[in-house]
């Protein structure tokens, strides 16, 4: 446990060094200031507006890091051989590829924690607060999950690759509703069959998508909440049960 | 030489790649089999591409090898024997946000050695006094120059004050000083009784540190024992691998 929190606190520092991160992070800050901006020019739905745009921008942003920081992170490791370093010393491969891993969480905690605590004062509504840190829970894990899944392709594949596998899996976790709705209509038989297949094998996102004002004026229940939280552990414990066996096997040259 | 006398025994090492899966698999390593005797300074020499680097990779387990047997200290590779080694790879990338002294005290706190306060500052002074980087403690390793950050690489393998080192091509990049302060580190480290092995291109730096060679073409080994005898009828090393390579080759 120990070699896996220093790798994760040297991770985080490394990131936080980082000029893309710096970049990703003002960004976001200005979204939330242009979500005011665009929530004044409505009079009756002033606090939906802003929270709707306020929480998207949150999502978004946690996700661009994990797509380009997590996509990037192994390869760059085995590409540059900084792991060799690492690797030689008594920890394991499991190890190393955890610690990255929780670096880069440690970093998506700390960015969505700072984002809501902005979102908060933004919003000024004492009764929301508890349901905001609720909702950035949720945003959380479901970025933990789109992170761990490009963590193990980039065991396998290039990073850009990596990274728009990981961004098609998220608009289609969170869009099978819809997706289904189309193709039905296709009455395409092998398209019925491959969705059938894809919706088995991807998370469902769109069935916890509580980033918008209805979730925070009144927060889903513990049962629910329970399930969700459950429900992505799950899936993150899956995903980097691979991701750990297959950098396990894989030759570092 | 009997087993005990040797840190690191190689027996019959092979590997092969294949780039891609329309390609052959080719044989880069072939029958490898070497030994670094204890306490001494072993050399490691061979053409571009001979499979020096993937030697060692084999040896650390970088590289999962096809067969073959890895022994240190008759034991098999693991954190315990990890724990022993201190290793530099060739062209060292490091975490290039960190400060020389962030990047020392990770990795000390990686090689298992948990020191706090004056104890670690201490140590971390020592180590980057030795490499030269006392002054660049606090600097970020990103405004480092190429023999810095060589210099730097070889400060976390000796920060934990292994018993093996294990050096790839550790005076590629180095100026004519960097060189030397390498060298007399080494000389230092030898002294002490620290078991060596590394790899040049450089084979005039050999011929001044090493009591032992390993010699590799084409993936095969072509010379493993003392490197007096190897020379004996050469006045120089290039002279001795050049015709050994030539023996080989016919």
């Amino acid at each position: 446990m120990r070699a896996i929190y220093t790798i994760a606190l040297t991770t985080l520092r490394e990131l936080i060094r980082e000029k893309l991160f710096i970049v990703i992070f003002f960004l976001a800050i200005g979204l939330l200031f242009i979500s005011v901006a665009l929530s004044n020019l409505s009079i009756w739905e002033f606090q939906r507006i802003l929270a709707d745009l306020s929480l998207s921008s949150m999502e978004f942003t946690a996700l661009g890091i994990a797509l380009f920081s997590g996509s990037y992170m192994i390869y760059k490791e085995i590409e540059k051989q900084t792991c060799l370093l690492l690797l030689s010393k008594p920890i394991s491969r499991r190890q190393f590829i955890l610690g990255k891993f929780c670096g880069l969480s440690l970093l998506l905690l700390l960015t969505l924690l700072a984002l809501t605590v902005l979102m908060n004062i933004i919003l000024l509504e004492p009764e929301y607060i508890l349901n905001s840190f609720m909702i950035m829970l949720n945003i959380y894990l479901k970025v933990l999950v789109i992170l761990a899944l490009v963590f193990l392709l980039s065991v396998y594949i290039r990073p850009v690759i990596s990274l728009l596998f990981g961004f098609s899996f998220y608009l289609y976790s969170h869009g099978i509703n819809s997706v289904e709705f189309l193709i039905k209509k296709t009455n395409d038989d092998n398209l019925i069959a491959i969705h059938k297949v894809l919706e088995t094998i991807s998370p469902q996102f769109f069935r916890f998508n509580w980033k918008n004002y209805y979730f925070l004026k009144d927060a889903p229940d513990m049962n629910s909440f329970v399930i969700m939280t459950s429900y992505f552990i799950l899936w993150i414990v899956f995903l980097m049960i691979f991701a750990v066996r297959g950098f396990n096997k894989r030759d570092i040259v | 030489m009997s087993a005990i006398e040797n840190a690191i025994e190689v027996k019959n090492l092979n590997k092969s790649f294949r780039k891609s899966v329309f390609e052959k698999s080719k044989h880069i390593l072939k029958n490898v089999s070497f030994d670094i005797p204890k306490n001494k300074t072993t050399g490691f020499v061979g053409n571009n591409g001979s499979g020096k680097t993937t030697s060692i990779k084999c040896i650390f387990e970088f590289i999962f090898k096809d067969s073959g047997d890895v022994k240190f200290f008759n034991q098999e590779m693991g954190p315990a024997v990890r724990r022993r080694i201190g290793y530099l790879p060739e062209r060292p990338y490091l975490y290039e946000f960190l400060t020389a002294e962030e990047f020392l005290k990770f990795h000390l706190s990686l090689s298992g050695i948990h020191l706090q306060g004056a104890a670690l500052n201490a140590l971390i002074d020592e180590t980057l006094h030795k490499v030269g980087l006392l002054e660049a403690k606090k600097k970020a390793l990103r405004s480092f120059s190429k023999g810095m950050l060589q210099r730097a690489g070889l400060a976390q393998a000796l920060i934990h004050k292994p018993e093996i080192l294990i050096l790839d091509e550790p005076m590629s990049g180095l100026d004519p000083d960097g060189r030397l302060m390498v060298k007399d580190i080494l000389r230092e480290e030898k002294k002490k009784g620290i078991t060596i092995f590394f790899s040049s291109h450089l084979l005039q730096d050999m011929e001044e540190l090493c009591d032992h060679l390993v010699a590799i073409h084409g993936g095969e080994i072509i010379y493993n024992s003392d490197l007096k005898s190897f020379m004996s009828q050469f006045p120089s090393l290039e002279e001795a691998f050049r015709s050994k390579q030539k023996e080989v080759q016919k």
